[in-house]
């Protein structure tokens, strides 16, 4: 084997030279395995440009189910509109109504307080009208 | 460049390289492989090798590099009684791994029938369409698919497993 310094100082037109003796005999079948190695080293290549592929998406499905999963259980509580026992249902109704009068009864009393108030324009707007 | 025009300028190269490897490394086996590294290079990077304008010489630069890589990883074997540093492709154990991987691949390829590699070379190096294939070799397209198909199958199967 050459040393390093020999080789780096041999000048391209002599391996140039070199190259296209045709007195140095070549081994049979060298472009076939030459062939083989590119083939071999292009499956290789193919297969580990897969893997990055699932690398990505296995990371990114498992995501979108954890998302769906803690939308399902952290979603807000929706009051039922429908009961398996009667009893269950009355009481939903008597507390609605019980809301609806009391709400009722607030209005009745904003409206007291407002009737004198109401009064007095038509007063004021009836003396205008006749004027 | 693509496959065909690779296997028409580079490939018929072949024997030049192997006559300087041999040169300078003065071992057949060591010339071989070294010629296969340079060749794997090479359709490595056949996307850049449109702006080449002397294949040859350019190869022969190449190849040089990769001699003395192979050099100074044997005398960096002598001193610290190691397995050998191939080239420059990244950490030594990874390098190391890549061979082994191909070397399982090749042998996978060796037990191949003739027909289905020498198909498999149209398609992936000379990047034969179906069709072309088709017209040199007589065999129908649908065999031709399924031939490709089976041998590819195989060659990862002998990666995989390895």
């Amino acid at each position: 084997m050459k040393k390093i310094e020999d080789i780096e100082n041999i000048s391209l037109e002599t391996l140039e030279a070199i190259s296209v003796d045709a007195g140095r005999e070549v081994p049979e079948g060298l472009k076939n395995r030459i062939r083989d190695a590119i083939l071999a080293n292009d499956v290789i290549s193919t297969a580990q440009k897969l893997n990055p592929v699932i690398r990505i998406a296995l990371p990114a499905v498992s995501f979108a189910l954890a998302a769906s999963l803690a939308v399902l259980l952290l979603m807000p509580h929706v009051p039922k509109d429908t009961f398996e026992d009667p009893l269950e249902a009355y009481a939903e109704v008597e507390k609605t109504l019980a809301y609806i009068s009391s709400k009722v009864g607030t209005g009745r009393d904003i409206a007291g307080e407002a009737a004198p108030l109401i009064e007095k324009t038509v007063n004021y707007s009836d003396k205008i009208i006749i004027k | 460049m693509n496959g065909r025009e690779f296997s028409d300028i580079y490939l018929p190269l072949s024997d030049n390289f192997y006559r300087v490897a041999l040169y300078l490394l003065e071992d057949s086996d060591d010339a071989e492989d070294a010629v296969q590294d340079l060749y794997i290079k090479l359709w490595n990077s056949r996307d850049t090798l449109d702006a080449v304008h002397n294949p040859g010489a350019y190869g022969i630069t190449l190849l040089r590099n990769l001699c003395i890589d192979r050099i100074r990883s044997k005398g960096r074997r002598r001193r610290k009684d190691v397995d050998d540093i191939v080239s420059d492709a990244g950490g030594a154990d990874e390098t190391m791994t890549q061979k082994e991987r191909l070397g399982c691949v090749m042998r996978a390829l060796s037990r191949l029938s003739d027909g289905q590699r020498a198909i498999l070379r149209m398609k992936v190096i000379e990047d034969l369409s179906y069709e072309e294939i088709q017209k040199r070799t007589g065999i129908s397209y649908i065999s031709l698919r399924v031939m490709v198909s089976q041998a590819r199958k195989k060659l990862k199967n002998s990666y995989e497993k390895d």
